[in-house]
């Protein structure tokens, strides 16, 4: 992923933030594909609220290490791995 | 065009159901002994759908028209919102299309197969049925008959899942429905399996307090409180059938588990989103809808206390 992509949302996801916790939850086309929901814990559920189709994915880190006690390699490589999960739920493009 | 009058009214957590048609209702095979015609108009309606037979006077907010047709009106060009397979033969059980802004409920189950055309406020059906029996008047001249289980299993559950959900004044939750002996209502909610059937037969064999429904209660908030209801779709503990139009304020709701042990903790909102979320019924055809059913549980879970409960299932 490279630092320059912009991230869109799937419109199809719908979200709800319960008690701290973001909800994704995907709409299904059928009832064999219905497998489960997603909660976001509160790093996520801020990557999950960045994600706007207009930051990039270095302004995104950026504000992960301002707002959390992290450090780059850490967010370099959670990042990655949320985005791919997302991307394999299709909540994001 | 002929102006059909409405033959059998249902009412359903409040809200009542009109069902017109022009052909008559099946009479059950007690009431043909002792009349000299054929039908009816209360229907031949399994057991559990009786007690939703409503006689009173307030007009229907949903009215269905049935018409019994020889072939399926042929739906073209509509758009596949969601499809249903039965969760164990995996074959197909309906499917929910949308062109412009009417909605189609296609069922394509053996003796079963039926096309309903929905308007986008799901209050407005128009019902084709297939003939599953026909008779014949003395010239020969043929007409149909049907039932009322036709419509309520499966169709009326989507139409009213949507309809509440749409209105935001309703959920159905996959449940148990108690209310205790000073009329306080509880909530078991739990996937198949997790003891609701056995739950019930408890409640209704050690105690006075009246089971609702063992398996799909419908929650409504009405003047800021929520209350649950019974519904006509139950799971395999039949002995309440007298008492599940009842309703009650809802005080307690308990998320259900088989365990090594007994016991019950209170558990904060998110937690409780996660139990009763697998629960619902939600409307994955329909964005609005479902944002509207996870605000309604978003509430539901801040008023009412949520409980998990273990419980050792002995044989």
């Amino acid at each position: 992923m490279q630092n320059t992509t912009v991230l869109k949302k799937n419109p199809d996801m719908v979200t709800r933030v319960i008690d701290d916790e973001t909800i994704l939850l995907p709409i299904y086309k059928s009832s064999d594909d219905i497998s489960c929901i997603y909660s976001l814990n509160k790093v996520a559920s801020r990557v999950w609220e960045a994600i706007d189709g207009k930051r990039t994915v270095a302004q995104i880190k950026a504000k992960v290490l301002k707002e959390f006690d992290t450090t780059p390699e850490e967010v370099n490589k959670e990042l990655g791995m949320f985005v791919k999960e997302l991307k394999e739920i299709k909540a994001v493009k | 065009m002929i102006d059909m009058k409405i033959i059998q009214k249902l009412k359903i957590a409040d809200v009542v159901i009109g069902l017109k048609s022009r052909f008559p209702l099946e009479k059950s095979s007690s009431q043909k002994r002792k009349a000299g015609s054929s039908f009816t108009h209360s229907g031949n309606a399994p057991e559990r759908f009786r007690n939703f037979f409503y006689h009173g006077k307030k007009e229907p907010e949903i009215t269905i028209t049935v018409d019994i047709v020889d072939k399926l009106p042929r739906v073209s060009g509509a758009k596949v919102l969601f499809i249903t397979n039965h969760f164990q033969s995996g074959d197909e059980s309906w499917r929910l299309l949308k062109r412009g802004n009417e909605y189609v409920y296609k069922s394509p189950v053996k003796n079963k197969k039926q096309v309903m055309f929905v308007n986008s406020t799901f209050n407005r059906v128009k019902a084709y049925l297939m003939p599953k029996k026909k008779y014949f008047l003395p010239k020969g001249e043929r007409f149909y008959v049907w039932r009322v289980d036709d419509i309520i299993y499966d169709f009326l559950q989507v139409l009213l899942i949507h309809y509440f959900a749409l209105n935001k004044i309703g959920l159905f939750v996959h449940s148990i429905g108690v209310k205790d002996i000073d009329g306080r209502g509880l909530l078991f909610a739990g996937k198949s399996g997790a003891g609701k059937s056995t739950t019930a037969r408890l409640w209704y064999k050690h105690t006075k307090a009246v089971v609702l429904n063992d398996d799909r209660v419908i929650v409504r908030k009405k003047g800021g409180k929520f209350f649950i209801h019974g519904s006509p779709w139950h799971g395999d503990f039949n002995d309440y059938l007298d008492s599940r139009i009842e309703s009650a304020p809802l005080k307690k709701l308990f998320f259900i588990y088989h365990a090594l042990e007994n016991r019950a903790r209170k558990v904060r909102q998110r937690e409780a989103f996660q139990h009763l979320y697998p629960s619902l019924f939600p409307t994955f055809w329909d964005k609005g809808c479902l944002g509207n059913i996870l605000s309604m549980s978003e509430q539901l879970i801040t008023d009412v206390p949520c409980f998990r409960m273990d419980f050792v299932k002995k044989d």
